[in-house]
């Protein structure tokens, strides 16, 4: 599968910095469809790192108000948290 | 961070104009940068961080510009501070920045930048104080009184109808209708200004005095009695206002329904008691009060004038050059401004406008050299502007603008224009004082230009006949500073 297809990006923010400077660990919204296998794989190829484990976790839409007393919904998706072995890093910013 | 450390280098390009080369060394930058990161740091809102918790490098990349810009206005604001600091001599313009687009501040290396100003020349003072004027005192005579009044008594004159035949100065009643002698082209039509000129009027008046609206009709009506008819010849001069009728002949059919002769009052002390004067003498004291005063006004203004070309008569030096094409500037628009109104046109402006460009030149440069002379005698004879005077300027200002003294003041203050302000009244206060040495007299105009008391005595005499006698040209103000 495609490396590009199943990271769809890097999540910058606040936890995610500090994830990322304390314990090595980067996190990516991926496909929704994507393994953990997979998504070693994508991140090991994109970023020419070593990856040490996957974790990842579903994330539900946010509920948004379309126009008054209507609702709609944001796409569920899927975000992994990469934890790489140490020598490997991937530059943020 | 010590400004100190701050180098600059001085150069003159040209006389009475000052660059500096400042270089902030690497550190002071180094250290402004991480304030303003610090800064903005703080105040950043970005996605996925709550406010003032982007790490450094995030910040950097999305405000990256804001934070240089930021950083180079603080750097030449400390620089600029720190080197007029070591500077004798203050800028006498504006700060002017070098190449202000090609700037570039960087963290980790120093930052150099370029400023130019004008600064007042130097020029040795002549012996002002030695300086001696003579301008003969005032004296008003009878004869100049009787010819005022005369003057004035015209001015009274009234009409009544008569029954003889008309004399110059006289006032005719007509009803009249005119036509040009020549009949216009096919198509081509009176213009309205000129219609309303020889159109019929049923009743109009024509004063036998040249000049009037109807050139040379003076001596063709003289004579008439009401009731007469006459037709005149009205041949229009080349430079009659209506410019249609230029060169061109106009007969004009009158028929005179009244003659009106004039009637100059003559001062006694009947007529000064109906002015509210109390008699005659009275009436004739005023005038030379007023005359006194204006002669008066006029020797301080001819002084004024003397004294500015004696102490400015030395020769020439180098003048700041921004002030001067400033100066410049303002004369010259001010000549085609006061060319037009003259009447000049578009095309002879531009055709002279070299001519005239370089007379605002020469004009400028003497003006400068005025005040550059004139600041340095109150320099070196300790005078300054009070900030009662100050005051009582901007108070005179906001009564005659109609804006409150508080706004007007802060909105001199913001835009710089009280310093021109102060610099004016300080020019006004040494001339004074220059000629109150010259002449051995403190005294010196107001801005109304009456020196007060003399004044106050004789309206006091006779308020009306005061208020009813001609006004009195200002005197020109010799420096023409506005």
């Amino acid at each position: 599968m495609n490396p590009y297809r199943i990271v769809q990006s890097i999540l910058v923010t606040e936890k995610g910095t500090e994830l990322a400077e304390d314990f090595n660990q980067y996190t990516f919204r991926v496909a929704r469809d994507a393994a953990k296998p997979d998504i070693r794989r994508a991140v090991e190829e994109i970023f020419d790192v070593e990856v040490a484990a996957v974790n990842v976790m579903n994330r539900r839409g946010k509920k948004k108000r379309v126009r008054y007393g209507t609702y709609g919904k944001r796409a569920d998706w899927k975000k992994a948290v990469v934890t790489l072995k140490e020598g490997s890093e991937i530059t943020l910013i | 961070m010590d400004p100190a450390n701050i180098t600059v280098v001085r150069e003159e390009p040209e006389p009475c104009r000052v660059r500096l080369n400042i270089e902030v060394p690497a550190e002071i930058v180094a250290d402004r940068f991480a304030a303003a990161m610090n800064g903005f740091r703080r105040q950043a809102r970005l996605p996925g961080f709550r406010k003032g918790k982007a790490p450094d490098a995030l910040v950097l990349r999305k405000f990256d510009t804001d934070i240089r810009q930021h950083v180079q206005d603080e750097l030449i604001q400390m620089g600029l501070k720190e080197a007029l600091g070591r500077e004798e001599k203050h800028p006498a313009s504006r700060v002017e920045l070098s190449n202000p687009k090609q700037l570039r501040v960087d963290v980790n290396d120093s930052f150099v930048f370029a400023v130019s100003y004008d600064v007042d020349p130097e020029f040795e003072l002549p012996d002002y104080r030695a300086l001696r004027i003579e301008e003969a005192d005032v004296a008003v005579d009878d004869a100049q009184v009787a010819g005022a009044v005369d003057e004035w008594l015209e001015n009274q004159a009234t009409f009544e109808v008569v029954e003889r035949p008309a004399a110059a100065e006289d006032l005719l009643k007509v009803s009249y209708t005119g036509q040009l002698t020549e009949p216009l082209p096919d198509g081509e039509e009176l213009p309205e200004s000129a219609k309303a000129l020889l159109s019929p009027s049923a009743e109009t008046w024509v004063p036998l005095r040249e000049p009037g609206i109807l050139p040379n009709v003076v001596e063709q009506l003289i004579g008439c009695v009401a009731g007469d008819e006459k037709e005149v010849v009205v041949r229009f001069p080349e430079d009659y206002f209506e410019e249609f009728l230029r060169g061109r002949t106009a007969r004009i059919h009158m028929t005179i329904l009244e003659v009106q002769g004039r009637s100059v009052p003559e001062l006694t002390d009947e007529f000064a008691k109906n002015i509210g004067a109390e008699d005659a003498a009275a009436v004739r004291a005023v005038f030379r009060q007023r005359l006194e005063l204006e002669g008066r006004v006029q020797r301080y203004q001819a002084l004024r004038r003397k004294v500015l070309e004696a102490v400015t008569d030395i020769p020439d030096f180098p003048l700041p050059p921004r002030l001067l094409a400033a100066e410049t500037q303002t004369v010259f628009m001010a000549l085609l401004q006061s060319e037009f109104q003259r009447g000049v046109s578009d095309e002879e402006l531009e055709g002279r406008r070299n001519e005239l460009y370089n007379q605002a030149r020469e004009m400028a440069a003497r003006r400068l050299k005025q005040r550059c002379m004139l600041l340095e005698i109150a320099k070196a004879e300790g005078l300054e502007v009070a900030p009662a005077e100050l005051t009582e300027v901007i108070r005179e200002m906001s009564r005659r603008e109609k804006v409150p003294e508080k706004r007007l003041r802060r909105r001199l203050e913001e835009s710089g224009r009280i310093y021109l302000i102060m610099e004016r009244l300080l020019v006004d206060k040494v001339l004074n004082w220059l000629v109150a040495r010259v002449d051995g007299t403190d005294e010196a105009p107001d801005e109304k230009g009456t020196f007060g008391p003399a004044e106050t005595a004789a309206s006091d005499a006779a308020p009306e006949a005061a208020a009813a006698a001609p006004d009195s040209e200002p005197a020109a103000d010799e420096e023409g500073g506005d």
